[in-house]
């Protein structure tokens, strides 16, 4: 079976700086995969090229044995690191914009998932707190049927009871089937859920293993290991 | 998928808009008042001429401030929803980049395109309510036979011909605008920094290229349009090439930069 993702000797270079250099790693199905590194690691660029917001430099990067486009888009459901809506807009009328443009969209759950947080669909995203359209971007991605969900820093702008909530939110809504690639510097909050990690280091891929191998030959958990990796 | 792009994009802009043409409603009113009072003034209050004169440039300005502000406005959305934080959004939609482009282009056109006959609409009322409607009368008595056959003689095109020339070289200029932003911001984006200074830098380079090019263009239609002249050929035969020189140098302005702008967005995005 051909892997979710396929990431072969990627490179992406801005002039001369080089923030991603030669990456290779695939992502199987039912994983979730902690993509980890210090700030300027490379972390949010690789996103970015795997959701065709910017072109590699050298590499192939395919998901479903396809390169970024179209079909690809259709399978990954994307939570950038920043607020991306339109802030005059109301809640239910991303939601509309949604569900007209990704068929796998469940409306409902987006409703639900609305209630559970008691976020008024009909109030405007400019009225509300930095944490609240963070949580409405997350329900946004999270209420898609996606193959690959894909989250850059999910939780750092929130407090840790939201935290708490959001990372209940990301493990009740996914199917096993999909795949979960987060980028956070809060490890310690998420290492629980990690099946497999990615460090990346000015660009370069330094470690790419499962978790329970970690554990059982590093004999230490994922934060400790990425303190002692990325000591300064 | 191009019906929901336009579906959406209309719903974006539509209420920006929807304020500017009640803008131009208003500035309507307060202009016919204005070329009434003027029409009408017996000299009498030397505070009302002052207050009509007032309402009438106020008119003018506001008709010209809207044509600006439509323009602006169109561009504004579309570095918004393309270059800046919401083109997250729009390049993460299952939809072809051109379809993108055309959808946010043919929305922007129209809109300008409707701005552009509710400004005529507004000078047609205006002269009704100033002047009366003597003048539409007078256009009827206008000879069009003789007017056209006038055209005919010294420009080489009849009168609905000329009019359809000035509405094809309008639509293409409105549009020709809007392309020349799109490439410039596209242009702009591929760099790391400073991305407004690159795009004005672009504009400025290829609004010198486009210049330059016309002016080569111009030169040698008016050359061999003279030559011709010298030989005694009919006026038809100078302007006609003149006109459709025209037309085709602007056409291929518009495929160089509708080209430009799609390629640079599908295979150079930069949303850094």
């Amino acid at each position: 079976m051909s892997a979710l993702v396929s990431c072969k000797d990627l490179t992406k270079a801005y002039g001369k700086k080089i923030a991603v250099d030669h990456v290779s790693f695939e992502i199987e199905g039912g994983h979730i995969i902690g993509l980890l590194g210090p700030n300027g690691s490379g972390k949010t660029t690789l996103i970015k090229m795997l959701n065709g917001l910017l072109r590699p430099t050298s590499g192939q990067l395919l998901v479903h044995d396809q390169p970024i486009g179209v079909e690809s888009k259709k399978v990954i459901s994307y939570l950038p690191d920043q607020t991306y809506l339109n802030m005059n807009q109301k809640v239910e009328e991303v939601l509309q914009y949604f569900a007209a443009f990704y068929e796998d969209f469940d409306v409902s759950r987006a409703y639900h998932m609305l209630s559970d947080l008691q976020i008024d669909p009909k109030s405007r995203l400019k009225s509300m707190s930095k944490g609240t359209k963070e949580k409405v971007q997350l329900i946004l991605v999270m209420s898609r049927k996606a193959d690959l969900y894909v989250l850059d820093e999910p939780i750092a702008g929130v407090d840790p009871a939201a935290r708490d909530y959001i990372l209940r939110t990301i493990l009740s809504n996914y199917d096993p089937a999909a795949s979960i690639l987060i980028s956070t510097h809060l490890i310690s909050d998420i290492e629980n859920i990690l099946d497999q990690v990615l460090f990346l280091q000015n660009g370069h891929l330094v470690l790419d293993k499962s978790v329970d191998d970690i554990r059982v030959q590093e004999g230490k958990s994922i934060d400790a290991l990425f303190r002692e990796v990325f000591k300064c | 998928m191009l019906k929901k792009i336009l579906k959406f994009e209309w719903k974006h802009t539509a209420k920006f808009m929807g304020i500017v043409y009640l803008i131009l409603a208003i500035a309507t009113i307060m202009g016919c008042f204005g070329l009434h009072s003027l029409q009408t003034d017996s000299g009498e209050s030397e505070l009302l001429a002052i207050f009509s004169v007032i309402l009438f440039s106020l008119y003018v300005v506001s008709i010209i401030g809207i044509c600006i502000m439509t323009f602006i406005y169109q561009c504004y959305h579309y570095y918004q929803t393309t270059y800046s934080v919401q083109g997250y959004l729009t390049f993460t939609l299952p939809v072809k980049p051109i379809t993108i482009f055309n959808g946010k282009l043919i929305m922007s056109f129209g809109w300008m395109l409707i701005t552009g006959i509710l400004s005529c609409l507004s000078v047609f009322i205006l002269l009704v309510c100033g002047i009366g409607t003597e003048f539409i009368t007078e256009l009827f008595e206008v000879d069009w036979a003789q007017l056209s056959f006038e055209m005919q003689r010294s420009l080489g095109m009849s009168f609905p011909g000329f009019i359809a020339y000035m509405i094809v070289c309008m639509l293409l200029g409105l549009l020709s605008y809007l392309l020349f932003v799109y490439v410039c911001m596209a242009i702009g984006q591929l760099f790391h920094s400073n991305r407004v200074a690159f795009s004005v830098l672009a504009g400025f380079v290829i609004y010198v290229a486009m210049q330059i090019i016309s002016s080569i263009v111009t030169v040698i239609s008016g050359y061999r349009g003279y030559s011709a002249m010298l030989r005694g050929e009919t006026p038809e035969s100078v302007t006609t090439p003149l006109f459709a020189m025209s037309i085709v140098l602007s056409l291929i302005y518009i495929g160089a930069m509708y080209f430009g702008t799609y390629k640079i967005t599908k295979d150079h995005l930069n949303l850094e």
